[in-house]
């Protein structure tokens, strides 16, 4: 909470208008129920009682609610359409002076003004429910949508050539259309580099952030993260990834600017043609199984967190070329993958186990997981890693207790290529040691560690097929006897025994002082 | 953000560090649970992976990469050589020199080099052979020459890079151990083990993931600071923490009698209610690594006596390490400390051997220097490799400069002394993707000056860090106005010497 003192009330106040505006309402029409009452002369005098207690709070929250959405559209500039609900509300706040005035006076003229109130109530509220939901937000139900006009130059190839390519980027797809050849060899879609989401979050940034972005949703909708996009608002998801038909947010803007629906709204800054098609690349593009990265607005207006001085500096920033993980290809399916909020109470669960999560890299879906200080059960591990099990490429369970399951999972996991099994134990160890056999079919593995783990007679035939092993780490395992057999099998497989040391090859002679010559 | 250094609104500042407090606060909603850690680490993955918001928004980008590649290195274990060994006597073989024995170096060598005040006021300066007998060990090249001192490192030179050409810009050894260790000569910047922690974070949270373990030499001590391991103007909690050899391994970390554990959380939860009040009134940072301070100790109680009870090491490890293992707070048992918090997943392990400081008597000190070193430094690698964590354990050995050819004081064939030279000099590395079995660099034949592929102190961090994973232009922390580097604005990466 901020100190007192710093708070802006006038801000504050504004934004219980959505709450006040509905006094009024309920007000007005508890009064009307009253007058209706009324002609049942058991209930007349309890009416006339209640009505006074109603209509003075209806003097207060009038002004309130006038009041409080007044300063709402000062402190944000709603397009002119406010104008209307403004006086009307002006209008509305005075009138209810005037109600509240002829009922304490008794005058005759309290029963007319209240039908008129109820009128000006229903055009204010009607006049403002259009502006935060939309035109045709209550009628739309009743009357036949009316379709969207056919759309223009860069999305009409793109329909075209739809039919004749299923996914192919719209770039592409327009150079065929203009061509006129549906027949033209298609060029692989690999060739045509994905739009990056920086550059649509930039782009959008400027046309739409103001009105649905961190700060205000108008119509219930966020574009500022793709989370935001696909969740949509009140018309629904506004961002269908591959197809750029179906995902609202582009549908608006590709409508004419004379279009009631069009965004942005005319009186804005409208989008280039180009940014117009870059959208559509991205939306065509983009199979949503990317990572994309969550850009912090920078309208420094409302950060919601500080971030520590000098962060910046090591996030965002492409990594070397050269070191990168190679980038999952975009058609991979991760099928398990979860995602939006789940995947960050997943990992937070994982963290409150004391286990360490991490990328291996900026760009890279590659985790690296550590429970060796973690308490971890035997048989945990495959409902645990679940979620991430076809990311995981590095897993560490030294000094862990494993069960069958668990190795049958550890056998499982499609990516994983280091696996630290030091000095760990089979669960309620029987006697054998651990029983390798599950991941003999492991094609991912390369590195394996069984530094000081006991294993059962046959695990260095397990060991022998994992197919892709280039280091295994045996020292301290009991089967050192077993690995002349090994090493016949597997003659390129690195095994780490420690480092033994060597002899010297040769020995200076005793060291003699030369006198050359005698200097004072 | 950077406006808080450039811009000197204080209304902004305000409102900037009113946030901060919100964000310290997601990690103080779970400091009084039951799992501590929670709120520890999701601060930390905030911190760590850049901004904020990627964390709340709860797709991949809330879980830190921290590192800019994949890294080679998980971790580093600093064997700091406290008061400088002399290369001559150890790693840098210059039989040559006998046939100069007590013969003056020629000003062409020297060529005008500042000297300390302990050598610029004598007469002449004898060369000074090393009278230690030399031999050859196998390694992946023609073999590595160390010195009858170090005969089970270099029963292990096929694991080493001896590195031959190191310079530095310092001369005193206040100085040229702050330049190693903070990339600076002059005091303020964080140390080499709280950049890590800063960048990399611990992955073990019970621990910190910047220790420093000391052990006490025979030569002449040097005075060794504090803020060596001090975290500089990042945040306290990455400065080094100081695991000491009896009874309290960590000062005041263990409860008074008649404290019991549910009272200590008792009183941390009072206490940080106090201090986030403090915090909230004056907005001091100093307070909110306070809090995350008590809160390390407290997981620090559990996790420092099972760390250092070596009942669970085996004879032959014990047996490895020599007869001093046993005694704690030596250099040996200091190893087997490191490979244990290694083994925990701390990032950065320094160790400090003091007592090489040999102006005079260096024969008698080097040779029990030696001694406490050489043993325990092998069985360390040793102990690494064979449960396969050399691989991805950085080992660094050397001191802060080197030492002199020519004698400091009297030079007879038994005795000489050796003044500060910081203009070539020897360390080696093993393990951490660094070419095991190498050679690098070369100097000229008294020893003097480097005649082959010099490498820098921001050399060796730039390498250092790349091998954690870092671009050392990149791994920055703004302070008063600039962006600081531990490399401050040099280091080149010797990719010659990293396994490809």
């Amino acid at each position: 909470m901020k100190e007192l003192a710093t708070i802006d009330w006038a801000d504050a106040f504004s934004r219980l208008h959505p709450v006040l505006l509905h006094l009024p309402i309920g007000l007005f029409v508890t009064l009307i129920w009253l007058q209706l009452i009324s002609v049942f002369k058991g209930l007349r005098a309890g009416a006339r009682g209640a009505r006074t207690g109603l209509v003075s709070l209806l003097m207060i929250s009038t002004p309130a609610a006038a009041i409080s959405g007044w300063l709402l559209n000062e402190g944000s500039k709603y397009p002119d359409p406010v104008d209307l609900h403004k006086w009307l509300g002006v209008g509305l706040a005075v009138f209810s002076l005037v109600l509240g005035w002829a009922h304490f006076r008794g005058s005759k003229a309290y029963t007319p003004l209240l039908w008129l109130g109820v009128v000006l109530v229903m055009a204010t509220a009607h006049n403002g429910g259009t502006l935060t939901h939309g035109e045709g937000f209550l009628t739309d139900p009743w009357i036949e949508q009316e379709k969207p006009k056919q759309p223009k130059a860069p999305v009409a190839a793109s329909t075209q050539a739809k039919d004749a390519g299923q996914g192919l980027p719209a770039a592409t797809l327009t150079e065929l259309a203009t061509n006129d050849s549906p027949a033209a060899p298609q060029a692989p879609a690999a060739a045509v580099a994905a739009v990056p989401y920086e550059e649509v979050h930039s782009v959008m940034e400027d046309l739409c952030f103001r009105c649905h972005g961190e700060r205000k949703q108008r119509g219930g909708l966020a574009l500022h993260t793709v989370d935001a996009m696909l969740a949509g608002g009140d018309s629904g998801p506004a961002l269908v990834f591959g197809d750029p038909d179906a995902s609202l947010f582009l549908k608006l803007m590709r409508l004419p600017a004379d279009h009631d629906d069009h965004m942005p709204p005319v009186k804005k800054t409208q989008p280039e043609p180009e940014e117009i098609a870059l959208l559509e690349r991205w939306v065509q593009t983009s199979s949503g199984q990317e990572s994309f990265p969550s850009l912090v607005s920078e309208q420094p207006q409302a950060p919601e967190f500080a971030v520590e001085p000098g962060e910046d500096s090591f996030e965002s920033e492409p990594a070397e070329p050269e070191e990168q993980e190679p980038a999952v290809p975009a058609q991979e399916e991760p099928a398990e993958s979860p995602a939006g909020d789940e995947t960050g109470t997943y990992f937070s669960s994982l963290v409150a186990r004391q286990a360490h999560v991490q990328r291996v890299a900026p760009n890279s879906d590659s985790l690296w997981i550590d429970f060796s200080s973690s308490s971890l059960k035997p048989g945990e591990l495959p409902g645990l890693l679940a979620p991430v099990s076809e990311r995981v490429v590095e897993l560490g369970l030294s000094r862990k207790a494993l069960n069958e399951a668990d190795l049958r999972f550890l056998g499982s996991l499609p990516a994983l290529a280091k696996l630290d099994l030091r000095r760990t134990t089979l669960e309620a160890s029987s006697g054998t040691g651990l029983d390798l056999t599950h991941l003999a079919n492991s094609k991912s593995l390369r590195t394996l560690n069984l530094a000081g783990t006991a294993l059962a007679p046959g695990s260095l035939d397990a060991i022998a097929k994992i197919e892709n092993l280039q280091t295994v780490s045996l020292a301290g395992t009991g089967l050192e006897s077993e690995l002349p057999t090994l090493r016949e099998r597997r003659p390129s497989l690195q095994i780490n025994l420690g480092s033994v040391p060597r002899e010297a090859l040769e020995v200076e002679p005793e060291v003699k002082f030369e006198r050359v010559s005698e200097s004072e | 953000m950077q406006d808080r250094d450039q811009n000197p609104d204080p209304l902004r500042t305000r409102e900037l560090l009113v946030n901060r407090r919100h964000f310290f606060g997601v990690g103080a909603g779970a400091l009084g649970g039951v799992s501590s850690a929670l709120g520890q680490l999701s601060l930390g993955s905030l911190m760590l992976g850049g901004s904020a918001k990627a964390a709340s928004d709860g797709n991949l980008g809330a879980l830190p990469a921290r590192t800019h590649f994949p890294a080679k290195a998980k971790r580093v274990i600093y064997l700091q050589m406290s008061g400088a060994p002399s290369q001559l006597d150890l790693l840098d073989y210059k039989p040559g020199l006998r046939k100069h024995f007590d013969q003056d170096l020629p000003e062409s060598v020297r060529n005008g080099q500042r000297l300390t005040g302990m050598t610029s006021g004598q007469t002449r300066f004898p060369v000074a052979p090393s009278m230690f007998r030399f031999s050859r060990y196998a390694n992946n090249q023609d073999g590595a020459w160390l010195s009858e001192l170090l005969p089970h490192t270099g029963s292990l030179a096929h694991e080493l890079c001896i590195v031959r050409s190191m310079h530095t810009d310092a001369i005193n050894h206040e100085p040229a151990i702050t330049f190693f260790q903070t990339g600076s000569q002059i005091p303020g910047r964080p140390s080499f083990g709280s950049w890590c922690s800063y960048g990399l974070g611990s992955s073990n949270e019970n621990l910190p993931a910047f220790v420093v373990l000391i052990s006490q030499g025979v030569g002449n001590m040097q005075a060794l600071s504090e803020r060596f391991w001090g975290s500089g103007f990042l945040d306290g909690k990455h400065a080094g923490c100081k695991i000491r050899s009896g009874a309290n391994p960590v000062l005041y970390l263990k409860d008074q009698a008649g404290i019991e554990r549910k009272d200590r959380r008792r009183m941390l939860d009072l206490v940080g209610e106090l201090n986030e009040a403090e915090e909230a009134r004056s907005f001091d940072p100093e307070v909110a690594t306070r809090i995350a301070q008590g809160e390390m100790a407290y997981r620090m109680q559990m996790s420092v006596p099972e760390l250092v009870d070596l009942s669970d090491e085996s004879e032959a490890t014990m047996e490895m390490y020599g007869p001093n293992v046993r005694k704690p707070g030596t250099f040996a048992a200091n190893c087997l400390l490191a490979r244990r918090l290694a083994e925990r997943g701390v990032r950065f392990i320094q160790l400090y051997q003091r007592g090489w400081d040999a102006h005079g008597n260096l024969p008698s000190e080097i040779r029990q220097q030696a001694q406490l070193v050489d043993q325990p430094q092998a069985a360390l690698l040793r102990d690494l490799a064979q449960r396969g964590l050399l691989e991805d354990t950085l080992v660094v050995w050397g001191g802060e400069f080197g030492r002199t050819v020519y004698s400091q004081g009297t030079l007879t064939e038994t005795n000489y002394g050796r003044d500060h030279h910081p203009r070539a000099f020897s360390m080696w590395m093993a393990g951490g993707g660094i070419q095991p079995g190498i050679v690098y660099g070369q100097t000229d034949d008294f020893g003097y000056n480097i005649v082959e592929n010099p490498v820098s102190v921001h050399d060796l961090q730039a390498t250092m860090l790349h091998q954690l994973g870092f671009d050392h232009e990149r791994l920055t922390y703004r302070h008063m106005g600039r962006d600081f580097r531990l490399t401050d604005v040099e280091g080149r990466v010797l990719k010659e010497l990293l396994v490809s």
